[in-house]
């Protein structure tokens, strides 16, 4: 399959007031690449996926999504980028005051012109597609938490985004379900080439879905490494990297 | 992508006897579906075709609305019991209508009758309300049990939060209340005197000032700007530790809401409240005697006016009910606050129902208040 390059970060360095989080960063996405950022705890894999949409500015760099560089975007321009991103945020950030249904309706009526039933059937597509068919009258609060992250992935779908950026989307999920999500992400990767940025910390589904690892550190604020994951399991020179992925403790990386 | 854009059509053939054909070609997706989508539609209620066939084999791409399309056609179809084809699907989009597979529709509401549902209402309201009387009563038990719990162990009370309360519930609420007070006596003096003058006896205007607002107006008055600056304040600040779990953690870790969060702000309330009344009072009846002066009495007519209608009898009264008024306006905010339900407007809800049910108590209060003092003839 050709490859089209469809997010460039370049020499992107983020801070919290004069707190640098992540400093000159850059990295390419392809398109329908499932494209999986690592790290540990606290080490800003929630902050770059929050500039990669948008939501914070920058100190400085650039993030291109085609042609256009997100961090500049504004008005039209930007609502046209955003309408191509579905998001689901580590928290789920359902509103609370709508039904499931309701939270999937919203988007499809904020940018397409559909009829009430149209949007209705594809709103019950998309929660079938995370298997929650009979949920959609459910207000966030009566759904578990595995629900609540389901549900907020069937939201970030609503439009058929071309770019689905997941923070944790496994994190509270039973194994089976984790696995069915990422077969889901898998299938739905391969037809309709939807290229995925996911945060995770599950192994196991790292090896089923991804097609590019990126590994950020918290001390050097930078990428310690990148690439397949069985590559950098057997083949990385970093021994943090190799504990990472062989979920072994890090006393080495103390004693260093 | 434009250059597909182009070809992205819906065309109905001529009917047969046995129904229409569809033949759909393009690219599937929200934008190129949504005119189809109504054309389609309009199509199937004019002619209610037997079977409605769609040839989608001019398919190249298709996403989840384009397959909210396909089953949409189905779907209206299937309710109105006719049939339904699709051939022609390349191989591809077929698995992925597949994957798409919305299930089954949600059964249709049954509607209820508009006067069941109205008498229903007024069931579930009075049931309602009789729950909420008796939570009243059995967290009045669980407070006042509380507190007394903390009479013994005063170290046990945190100290910290009942300062920063009162400092927010009473000495950030001086202007207000004073400003409220004064002129509220002032209005009362301006309309008293306007009738009491033509019989001539407006110098008694003192009177009703200075012992309506030392028995009844200063106390409600305050209680009222109480509830709605404090008991909000309260019912929010729990309602959103409830919603994110934060009492749960406080029950788990062996901390009783209500002697952690509850009692120091009740106590600080029920402390304030008395002060801030007194100060009331005072602004109330500046405010009045001001409008007299300007009537033309002097001070010292006034002021000997006031100490022969106001005794401490009236000043006492005024306070002890200021107590209660505290302890109700901050037991029923935190009650509130606890009562929370889900969800980000639940907070709000909560605030408003601290309020109203403030209001209302004190109003309640002050008039069996009213009775027993009369009866007791104090
Ligand atoms: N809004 C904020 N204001 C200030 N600092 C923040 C903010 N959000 C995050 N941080 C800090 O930025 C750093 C990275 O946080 P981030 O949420 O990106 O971590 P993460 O890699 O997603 O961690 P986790 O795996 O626990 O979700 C942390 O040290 C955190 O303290
Ligand atoms: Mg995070």
């Amino acid at each position: 399959m050709d490859t089209e390059t469809i997010i460039r970060v370049r020499n992107l360095t983020t801070a919290y007031g004069g707190n640098v989080v992540l400093d000159d960063l850059s990295f390419d996405v392809q398109r329908g690449q499932t494209f999986i950022i690592l790290g540990g705890s606290g080490c800003g894999k929630s902050t770059l996926m929050k500039h990669m949409i948008g939501l914070y500015k920058p100190v400085s760099g650039q993030i291109l999504i085609g042609d256009t560089d997100i961090v500049t975007a504004k008005g039209r321009q930007r609502k046209d980028l955003l309408r191509r991103f579905g998001v689901m945020y580590q928290g789920g950030a359902l509103f609370g005051s709508m039904t499931v249904h309701e939270n999937i309706r919203l988007v499809l009526e904020e940018f397409t012109d559909l009829s009430r039933d149209a949007m209705d059937v594809i709103c019950r597509i998309r929660l079938n597609l995370v298997g929650l068919g009979d949920a959609g009258q459910k207000f966030p609060s009566e759904l578990s938490g595995g629900m609540q992250k389901r549900a907020a992935v069937a939201r970030a779908m609503a439009l058929d985004p071309a770019i689905i950026f997941l923070d944790e989307p496994s994190a509270g999920l039973d194994p089976i379900t984790a696995a069915d999500f990422d077969q889901l992400i898998n299938r739905l990767a391969k037809t309709l080439r939807i290229t995925f940025v996911v945060v995770t910390h599950e192994l196991a589904s790292i090896y089923t879905i991804a097609d590019h690892v990126i590994m950020l550190d918290k001390v050097t604020k930078k990428i310690i490494a990148q690439g397949m994951p069985q590559d950098l399991r057997d083949h990385s020179d970093n021994p943090w990297v190799r504990h990472f992925f062989n979920r072994e403790p890090s006393e080495e990386r103390k004693k260093n | 992508m434009a250059k597909k854009a182009d070809a992205t059509r819906l065309q109905v053939e001529e009917p047969t006897k046995d129904g229409i054909r569809m033949v759909v070609q393009g690219r599937l997706d929200a934008d190129h579906c949504a005119p189809m989508w109504k054309e389609a539609r309009r199509s199937l209620e004019k002619l209610r075709p037997k079977t409605l066939t769609v040839d989608a084999a001019g398919v190249d791409y298709c996403d989840g609305a384009g397959a909210g399309f396909i089953f949409n056609l189905r779907e209206y179809q299937e309710r109105a019991q006719r049939g339904f084809e699709i051939e022609g699907l390349q191989e591809r989009i077929r698995r992925l209508l597949e994957m798409f597979d919305p299930g089954e529709p949600p059964p249709l509401e049954p509607r209820e009758g508009p006067l069941r549902t109205g008498l229903e209402d007024i069931g579930r309201g009075v049931a309602g309300l009789a729950a909420d009387a008796l939570t009243l009563v059995a967290f009045t038990g669980e407070l006042t049990a509380s507190m007394v719990a903390v009479l013994p162990r005063p170290h046990k009370l945190r100290w910290k939060d009942a300062f920063l309360v009162m400092e927010r519930a009473g000495c950030d609420a001086f202007g207000i209340v004073a400003l409220v007070s004064f002129l509220f006596g002032a209005i009362l003096a301006f309309q008293a005197t306007i009738p009491m003058e033509r019989f001539g006896v407006a110098i008694y205007v003192v009177n009703i000032v200075g012992i309506g607002v030392t028995r009844e107006l200063g106390p409600i008055m305050t209680a009222i700007i109480l509830a709605g600056r404090t008991g909000s304040a309260f019912a929010a600040e729990l309602g959103t530790m409830k919603v994110s779990e934060e009492l749960n953690a406080l029950d788990t870790m062996g901390l009783e809401p209500v002697q952690f969060l509850i009692v120091p702000r009740v106590i600080a309330a029920i402390l304030m409240m008395p002060l801030l009344v007194v100060l009331s009072n005072f602004a109330a009846i500046v405010g009045g005697l001001l409008v007299m002066r300007s009537v033309g009495y002097t001070w010292v007519t006034l002021i000997d006016q006031l100490q022969g209608a106001v005794d401490l009898n009236d000043l006492f009264c005024g306070l002890f009910k200021s107590f209660f008024f505290g302890l109700l306006v901050a037991g029923i905010g935190c009650l509130r606050g606890l009562q929370t339900a889900t969800g980000a407007q639940a907070v709000g809800v909560s605030a408003t129902r601290a309020v109203v049910s403030g209001i209302f108590l004190i109003l309640f209060a002050d008039s069996v208040f009213s009775v027993v003092f009369y009866t007791l003839g104090i």
